[in-house]
C-alpha cells in the first residue's frame, strides 16, 4: 500500500518534523519502493506476526527494593533544573 | 421535549502497593523528596533492562479475578508513543493490545437492597506516570513545567467500565464500591487525594427508551467521590440543556473545575494522539498457565459480597446492618474483632454503625479507618454490662474521650469519676428523700400511674449527679413503696 504525500507530512507532524510539501513528496516517493518491497514479501504468508524474536517467556523479578540513583546523577543530563525538577518549556500548548 | 437517560462508563487508574516500581527496584514511597526515587531504568536511559515485578503482574490478575473478569493466557507489553515530558521515555509501557483482564463485572449496591452488575471491559497493567507541576499561578499562564519522575514507573492498572452506569450517584456508588473491593484484595490503598486512585469519565445522553449513543464528552480532573458525582450531575444539565434547545453536543474532553463547579473544554488532543503502538521488545511475553490463575483465585481473601452474607448467617445480622459493615473492610474486621471479645452481634453492630461510623464519617471519605482498637470496644461495653457507667455516659463522655486520646475506657471512667453506685447503702437516703418530697407522686404511683416511676428515678439520678445506678434505684423504689 503507497503512502501519499500528505500521510508523510502528518507523521512528520506526530513526530515533530516540519516537513515541507516538496520534502514530504521526496519522502513519500523513496519510500514507496520500499513499502512495495514490503508488501511482496508478506503476500501469501499465513504466519502470525512476530512481536518478540526472543523464545523467552516469564522473565520477571522480585518485588524487591533497591538502592535509587542520587538524585544529583538523576538531574545531570538535564537541559535545565528548578526546585530538584527537571524544568520543560510549558507542557500546554497556545 | 424529551427526557434523556444519562449513559456513563468510567475510566479509573489505580497504583499498586507494591514496594517496587513495575520495571526497576525503585521505591514506591509517597511524598518522597522530588526525583530520589529514580534509577537509569525508570528514567529511560540508554543499555539498560527492564524486567516485570512479579508482584505487579499477580495483583492485576488478582484485582481481575475479583472483578470477575477473564485472565488471558498471553500477554504482553507495547509501548505507546507520545511526546509528553511526564515520562522521560517518551513512551509508556502499557497493554493496550492484550489486556490481562477482559469481560467481567461489579455488582453494586441500588436503592434499599437491590443489586446492579456494572460491565467491566478490561483491566490492564501499564507504568505511572511522572508528576507535572506547573510554575507559576494556573496551568494556563505557567511559563515552565516542573517534572518529578518518583512516581513514575510505579505500576498502575487500568480499569474501563462498559457504559453500564445510569446516573451521578451510581456512578459514585460504583467507585465506592471498586475501592472498598480492590482494599479487600489489599492491591491497593485507593487513596484519591493521594492521587493513588484516580478517575476520569465518559457521559452521553440519550432520550430515554433508546439504544443508541449520544455524542459523548470526556470529563478529567475528578479528584474525589464528591468530584465525580457533581461533575457528571453538572454535566448532564449541560447537555440536557443543548440538546433540548437542538444544539449539537460536541465529542470533546472537558475538565472538571472544582471552585467553580462547572467543567470546561479542553484543547482538544485528536491530533497528536497517534501512538504507533509496537511490542516492547525488551519485555518479554507473559504465558499464564491456567494452574497459576487457579493459584490466585484461591489467595483471593473473602470478597465484600460474600462476607455480607457470611454476616448474615453467622451473626444473625440484619441485611442492612451486614451491608453497611462489610462496605469497608476496616470496618467488618473491627467488627469481628469485637464480636470476638463481646459475644452479642447486634449489640456490637448498633454501636459500630451509630456511634464508631459518626466518628468516621467526620475524617472524611478518605478515613484511615477506625479511630480506636476493638479491645476498647469491647472493655467499654463490658462496662456497660457491668453496671459500672450507663450507655449515655458511655457515649456522652467516655467514648469521645477514648477516641481522643487513646485512653482506654476503664481508666477515663476511674478519672472522671463515672462509676455508678451500685450499693444499696449509697442510696437508701436519697431515695428515701426523693419520696418524701414527692409526695403526690407516689400516690399517682400507687393509684396505678406506672409512667411516674421515670420521674422518681429521674430524680434520683438527678441528686446523685447521674451516678446511681438506674436499675437499681427503680427496683429499690419499688421494693419500698410495696411495703
Ligand atoms: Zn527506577
Amino acid at each position: 500500500m503507497p503512502v501519499t504525500k500528505e500521510e508523510i507530512k502528518r507523521l512528520g507532524e506526530i513526530i515533530y518534523l516540519d516537513l515541507t510539501d516538496e520534502e514530504s513528496a521526496r519522502f513519500a516517493d523513496l519510500l514507496n519502493p520500499v513499502l512495495k518491497k514490503a508488501d511482496e514479501l508478506l503476500e501469501g504468508l499465513e504466519e502470525e506476526p512476530l512481536r518478540h524474536i526472543s523464545q523467552l517467556r516469564n522473565r520477571m523479578r522480585e518485588d524487591e527494593v533497591g538502592i535509587p540513583m542520587p538524585k544529583e546523577k538523576v538531574l545531570a543530563n538535564a537541559a535545565e533544573t528548578q526546585d530538584g525538577c527537571f524544568r520543560v518549556p510549558r507542557i500546554l500548548e497556545d | 421535549m424529551h427526557d434523556f437517560e444519562a449513559v456513563i462508563g468510567l475510566e479509573i487508574h489505580v497504583e499498586l502497593s507494591t514496594a517496587s516500581k513495575i520495571f526497576c527496584s525503585c521505591p514506591t514511597t509517597f511524598g518522597a523528596e522530588v526525583n530520589t526515587q529514580c534509577c537509569p531504568v525508570c528514567l529511560g536511559l540508554p543499555g539498560t533492562l527492564p524486567a516485570l515485578n512479579r508482584k505487579a503482574l499477580e495483583y492485576t490478575v488478582k484485582a481481575g479475578l475479583a472483578l470477575n473478569c477473564q485472565i488471558a493466557r498471553h500477554t504482553w507489553f507495547d509501548r505507546k508513543n507520545y511526546f509528553y515530558p511526564d515520562l522521560p521515555k517518551a513512551y509508556q509501557v502499557s497493554q493496550q493490545d492484550a489486556p490481562l483482564c477482559v469481560n467481567g463485572y461489579l455488582e453494586i449496591p441500588v436503592g434499599d437492597s437491590g443489586t446492579k452488575k456494572v460491565g467491566i471491559n478490561r483491566v490492564h497493567l501499564e507504568e505511572e506516570v511522572g508528576k507535572s507541576l506547573h510554575a507559576g499561578e494556573t496551568i494556563i499562564d505557567a511559563v515552565y513545567s516542573l517534572l518529578d519522575y518518583n512516581r513514575a514507573g510505579i505500576p498502575l492498572i487500568e480499569i474501563v467500565t462498559q457504559p453500564d452506569i445510569r446516573s451521578a450517584e451510581e456512578a459514585q456508588t460504583f467507585l465506592e464500591s471498586l475501592r472498598n473491593i480492590l482494599r479487600y484484595i489489599e492491591i491497593s490503598d485507593c487513596k484519591m487525594q493521594e492521587g493513588s486512585l484516580r478517575c476520569d469519565a465518559n457521559i452521553s445522553l440519550r432520550p430515554k427508551g433508546s439504544t443508541a449513543f449520544g455524542t459523548k464528552t470526556e470529563i478529567k480532573n475528578l479528584n474525589s467521590f464528591r468530584a465525580v458525582r457533581r461533575a457528571l450531575e453538572y454535566e448532564i444539565k449541560r447537555q440536557a440543556g443543548l440538546l433540548r434547545d437542538g444544539l449539537p453536543v460536541e465529542p470533546e474532553t472537558r475538565h472538571w473545575d472544582e471552585q467553580k463547579g462547572v467543567t470546561v473544554a479542553m484543547r482538544s488532543k485528536e491530533q497528536t494522539s497517534f501512538y504507533r503502538l509496537f511490542a516492547d521488545p525488551d519485555l518479554v511475553p507473559i504465558d499464564l498457565s491456567a494452574e497459576w490463575i487457579q493459584q490466585m483465585e484461591r489467595e483471593l481473601p473473602e470478597l465484600p459480597g460474600a462476607r455480607r452474607e457470611r454476616f448474615i448467617d453467622e451473626y444473625g445480622l440484619p441485611e442492612y446492618d451486614a451491608r453497611v459493615l462489610t462496605a469497608a473492610k476496616e470496618m467488618a474486621d473491627f467488627f469481628e474483632e469485637v464480636v470476638k471479645g463481646y459475644n452479642d452481634p447486634k449489640t456490637v453492630s448498633n454501636w459500630i454503625m451509630t456511634e464508631i461510623l459518626r466518628y468516621v464519617k467526620e475524617q472524611g471519605e478518605e478515613a484511615e479507618g477506625i479511630p480506636l482498637p476493638p479491645a476498647s470496644l469491647v472493655e467499654l461495653l463490658q462496662l456497660i454490662e457491668g453496671g459500672i457507667i450507663n450507655r449515655n455516659q458511655a457515649k456522652e463522655i467516655v467514648l469521645p474521650e477514648m477516641v481522643a486520646s487513646g485512653k482506654a475506657p476503664r481508666q477515663i471512667v476511674k478519672e472522671k469519676g463515672l462509676e455508678q453506685i451500685s450499693d444499696t447503702s449509697q442510696l437508701e437516703g436519697v431515695v428515701a428523700s426523693v419520696l418524701e418530697a414527692n409526695p403526690d407522686v407516689v400516690q399517682d404511683y400507687l393509684g396505678g400511674k406506672e409512667k411516674v416511676m421515670g420521674f422518681l428515678v429521674g430524680q434520683v439520678l438527678k441528686e446523685t449527679k447521674g451516678k446511681a445506678n438506674p436499675r437499681l434505684v427503680n427496683e429499690m423504689i419499688r421494693e419500698k413503696l410495696k411495703q
